[in-house]
């Protein structure tokens, strides 16, 4: 391990000291009349500044109140490029500049101005005081000559001049709004001074209170439906005693701190919003922390209008009225709940979709997907049509891919034809275009298959063509379909297939499970994916597998209590497909060996076996060939399906006939029976092939019984009564075998009783039949 | 499934914690066995096996640990175990540390709360660790630890410092937040008191639910152990 060298605490106080520090204030000269009135210095309005002299940055962040850009290049040295160079404006409004490169060292505000805004000195001097506002100027100048004759009166009659307004009291859309629906009443802040403007009779009556200083109340003979604003402006200086010019430049700022204000309730909406994003700014400026009800419907009801406008807002068909919402971001992300793609949306609108003040938004988006939005089908990962032999298959968020017989494949839209596919359940994204290729073709496919010593006919070659059969089920989500079991001892490619079955749905980081302990991983598994791979189910399985299998292979549903209620079922639908690989197949209870699908494998010749990095890599790179081969697969076969026979040799008729379109589809139809009828007799056998000392005991052991041997003693009187049996190890290794085969030998009517002996720690065996257990012998 | 990697704890372990330290192990939203609520659990341990055994076992939404020396008294609290902490029970606090032995950089992308990074966004932000690295170098900086926090990017640089400061790891903080924050990464300036708990490494990043676009992922030491 190295040793790492601590940082100095020098190096640490000159990174510390890169914080730009606030500059001191400028001097205020704010004496005389404006000053009486408290207008203070208005802050220079950097981000126009910035934009108007078009200085190279990135985007405004907010910083310790103030707000902060960073130069993409330094303005003093264009080889600074790594950040170093920046403007500030601090919450009290001074600004900072610099760069910290050392060379830069000196640079500052000032000689930013300098830089990018030659002459501002110059200016700044001849106006004296361009960063003041210009009441304060004006104030300022009060001991002038030609002001000390101003009094009130000689202001009245400069109001009365006729002055065309830059400005307005609340003035959107050109005219003036006070108050929200109810409160006919608006007012505006700017520093310390303070308009009110309320209706009074048939006119206005306008308040101009400032500071501590009293306040001057002006009653306007205006009309409140057709305000004259020039008049207003006239009585506000008025009241200020200000020239009207002067108070006209100083309230030219107030336009943008009305628009923040709850009285600017009645902004309109942006004019022609493309993107959520669009609607920030407008939600923001509404809703601050004096929202009213009304103001808030008015959000959610906008853009709730907007999205179902643009058919974004959409509702679950088939499953009542859940409300679905889709973004607009181009992919539809649908959802129940407040998840993420909700919570996305919310964000977008600009709301803080952690805040639960928000949970309106959440409540007008959903009710009104419910009971307006666009009815479609919401899906997962695939479907598929039999009436038009069509099948669907997800392709990433975005889109989906429709699969019809004798036809290219198509990609649509995720939405396009009502169809979409949920966010939390789409398949990864592969390529629809690729050049199909069979999964059969790659060595992951192709495990060391053999064929049952009792069902020869079981042919390595019928295992293969069902494994295709199961792999296109899969993918179209045909169902119900057959637990796929891989089943024989170890090194004959077991594994490798389920982690490949289980990568050419989910990608490479995907892989096979191994059983948990708790159940709700396996129904949660059951209920949320398509398919999922349980590797090494051996020895004593929980005894809650064998009915979770049998739900699954059966297509049935699971009811459970919902969590912290005492009463509420929840309901759900297990459709997942799953393969599962063992070497003993403990888990082939009558019922659930009947809907097998039972693969056989032997150990790899050492010549066949190929390095697993190897077969990785080939799942994952034609992953997206061997999807468009399984859609386009699924789709012939459901159309080969009709055509099927009426009475198929087979337990598990729904899987049979897809077995046998396969077959058709692929030229061979008169395969398929052949097929089935090893298939059948080889589930059968499911239980017991693949373990050689579990078929020595059904062939061999003697009708009365084992009684009381040590596991050695065991296998020796096994083979006294004529099996043969491999070398099976030491006395342990065959205890851990036969407790393994506990499980599959009560399948065939036979108990395995274990009694240990603890003081010469060793266990004795009684192998007996079942009494009185109506599935004995039922599999063999 | 991804579980937590107990080696890689351990090794995360001996890199973050010197000889005899006392480090406590915070685990958040966790549920245990006594108790299925979601709750915290705690643990002080100055036996680093014993540390990563018992973080491995652990379901929570995120496991912690106090980078800079504790107190070695507080071992009595729950001496190389862990416990569900009730109401009113204390965690280690500021006052509780006895020196500064990390400064610790954080890169998040920018993302709502609650939830698990996209690979673009975990890679911006490990992007924007190494930029943080090569400017510190430049200015004669030693080599940090690099970490992937599973969700964005740690750098620990190595101080020597007592747990009062006199705020310059605050400050140091915000300079780095001052120049390399923005809209797409954030780093976080609020790591500064002494008794932050931090990610343990070799653990599970398990914000919200994992998704194909957001899955959850293991934090790992990428450079300097």
């Amino acid at each position: 391990m190295t040793v790492l060298t601590p940082v100095t605490r020098e190096q640490l106080a000159a990174l510390a000291a890169e914080i730009p520090a606030e500059p001191p204030a400028e001097p205020r000269r704010s004496s005389g009349q404006a000053w009486r009135y408290g207008l203070p210095a208005q802050p220079l309005d950097l981000a126009q500044w910035i934009e108007e002299h078009g200085l190279d940055v990135r985007e405004k962040q907010d910083w310790r109140g103030g707000k902060r850009w960073i130069f993409r290049i330094c303005p003093w040295n264009s080889e600074h490029r790594d950040r170093s160079a920046y403007i500030v404006q601090f919450a009290s409004g001074a600004v900072a500049a610099g760069c910290h490169h050392n060379s830069c060292h000196g640079r500052d505000w000032h000689a930013l101005r300098d830089l990018v805004e030659p002459g501002w000195r110059e200016r700044a001097r001849s106006s004296d005081r361009s960063w003041e506002p210009a009441a304060q100027r004006a104030g300022s100048e009060a001991g002038s000559p030609d002001r000390a004759s101003d009094g009130p009166s000689d202001a009245a009659e400069r109001a009365g001049e006729s002055v065309q307004l830059p400005w307005s009291i609340g003035i959107v859309d050109g005219e003036l709004r006070w108050g929200g629906r109810s409160g006919n009443r608006a007012y505006l802040r700017h520093g310390q001074l303070r308009y009110t403007v309320t209706p009074e009779g048939e006119g206005l009556r306008v308040k101009v209170a400032a500071g501590n200083r009293g306040s001057v109340e002006v009653i306007l003979d205006v009309d409140p439906g057709s305000p004259d604003l020039d008049a207003i402006a006239s009585r506000v200086a008025v009241a200020l005693e200000a020239p009207v010019a002067d108070v006209r430049a100083d309230l030219a700022a107030l336009p943008e701190q009305w628009v923040a204000h709850p009285a600017a309730a009645e902004l309109p909406p942006p004019a022609d919003p493309q993107a959520l994003t669009d609607f920030a700014p407008w939600v923001t400026a509404r809703l601050n922390e004096r929202a009213t009800r009304a103001a808030k419907d008015v959000v959610g009801e906008t853009i709730c209008r907007w999205l179902l406008e643009r058919g974004a807002l959409v509702c679950d068909g088939d499953r009542g009225a859940p409300y679905l919402l889709a973004d607009d971001g181009g992919m539809l992300a649908l959802t129940d709940n407040e998840s993420l793609s909700l919570q996305a949306a919310v964000s977008r609108c600009g709301v803080n979709p952690a805040e639960p003040a928000f949970d309106w938004l959440y409540h007008d988006l959903r009710t009104t997907a419910a009971n307006e939005g666009r009815r479609v089908q919401v899906r997962r990962f695939s479907f598929s049509d039999p009436a038009t032999s069509t099948v669907y298959a997800s392709c990433g968020p975005r889109g989906y891919v429709v699969a019809r017989p004798g036809q290219k494949l198509e990609w649509r839209r995720n939405g396009a034809d009502d169809i979409v596919f949920a966010a939390d359940a789409v398949l990864p994204e592969w390529d629809w275009q690729a050049e199909p290729l069979s999964p059969l073709e790659l060595q992951a496919f192709q495990p060391a298959l053999a064929a049952p010593l009792e069902v020869p006919d079981y042919t390595p070659a019928i295992q293969q063509a069902f494994l295709g059969v199961f792999l296109a089920g899969v993918i179209a989500n045909l169902r119900p379909l057959p637990l796929l079991a891989l089943l024989g001892n170890k090194g004959g490619g077991k594994s490798t297939l389920g982690r490949s079955i289980i990568r050419i749905i989910y990608g490479p980081a995907s892989g096979v499970t191994p059983l948990s302990d708790d159940p709700r991983d396996f129904w949660a598994m059951a209920k949320m994916r398509l398919c999922f791979a349980l590797d090494n189910v051996d020895a004593e399985p929980p005894p809650w597998l064998v009915d979770a299998l049998a739900v699954v292979a059966t297509g049935g549903r699971k009811q459970s209590r919902k969590l912290y209620t005492d009463e509420e079922l929840t309901d759900k639908e297990m459709r997942a497909a799953v393969v599962i690989t063992s070497r003993t197949a403990p888990f082939a209870r009558p019922d659930v060996a009947e809907r097998i699908l039972p693969l056989t494998t032997v150990e790899f010749s050492d010549a066949r076996r190929r390095a697993d990095s190897e077969i990785d890599r080939e799942v994952g790179e034609y992953r997206s060939e061997v999807f468009a081969y399984l859609v386009t697969a699924a789709a012939n076969m459901l159309s080969w399906a009709p055509q099927a026979p009426g009475e198929l040799p087979a337990r598990f008729l729904d899987f049979a006939r897809l077995a046998w379109a396969w077959y058709a589809a692929t030229g061979q139809p008169g395969g398929a029976i052949p097929a089935l009828n090893a298939w059948r007799a080889a589930q059968a056998l499911a239980v017991g092939d693949a373990d050689p000392l579990l078929r020595a005991i059904l062939e061999y052991a003697p009708a009365e019984g084992i009684q009381h041997r040590t596991a050695t003693d065991f296998v020796r009187l096994l083979g006294d009564v004529g099996a043969t049996l491999p070398h099976l190890g030491g006395g342990k290794a065959i205890a851990h075998r036969l407790r393994e085969l506990r499980a599959s030998l009560s399948l065939a009517g036979w108990e395995l009783i274990e009694e240990p002996d603890k003081v010469n720690k060793r266990s004795f065996y009684t192998l007996r039949h079942c009494r009185g257990d109506g599935r004995s012998g039922a599999m063999l | 499934m991804l579980h937590h990697d107990r080696h890689e704890i351990l090794r995360a372990c001996q890199a973050l914690f010197a000889p005899g330290q006392v480090a406590e192990l915070r685990a958040l939203d966790a549920v245990t066995r006594d108790w299925s609520r979601l709750h915290t659990v705690s643990g002080y341990f100055d036996d680093w096996e014993k540390l990563a055994a018992a973080a491995a076992g652990i379901r929570a939404r995120g496991i912690y640990v106090t980078l800079n020396p504790a107190n070695p008294a507080l071992l009595a609290r729950a001496n190389n175990r862990l416990r569900d902490m009730k109401t009113g029970e204390s965690a280690t606090g500021d006052g509780d540390i006895v020196g500064r032995r990390w400064l610790p950089v954080d890169c998040d992308a920018v993302r709502p709360t609650g939830i698990s990074a996209t690979d673009a966004e975990h890679d911006l932000a490990l992007a924007r660790a190494h930029e943080i690295r090569a400017y510190l170098q430049a200015k004669g900086w030693p080599e940090p630890l690099l970490a992937d926090s599973g969700n964005g990017a740690h750098l620990l640089y190595r101080v020597e410092l007592p747990a009062d400061d006199g705020g310059l790891v605050e400050k140091a903080l915000a300079a780095l937040a001052f120049r390399f924050t923005d809209a797409l990464v954030t780093v976080d300036q609020k790591n500064f008191n002494p008794a932050r708990i931090w990610k343990l490494y070799g653990t599970l990043a398990a914000k919200g639910d994992p998704t194909p676009e957001r899955p959850h992922r293991l934090s790992r030491l990428v450079e300097g152990a």
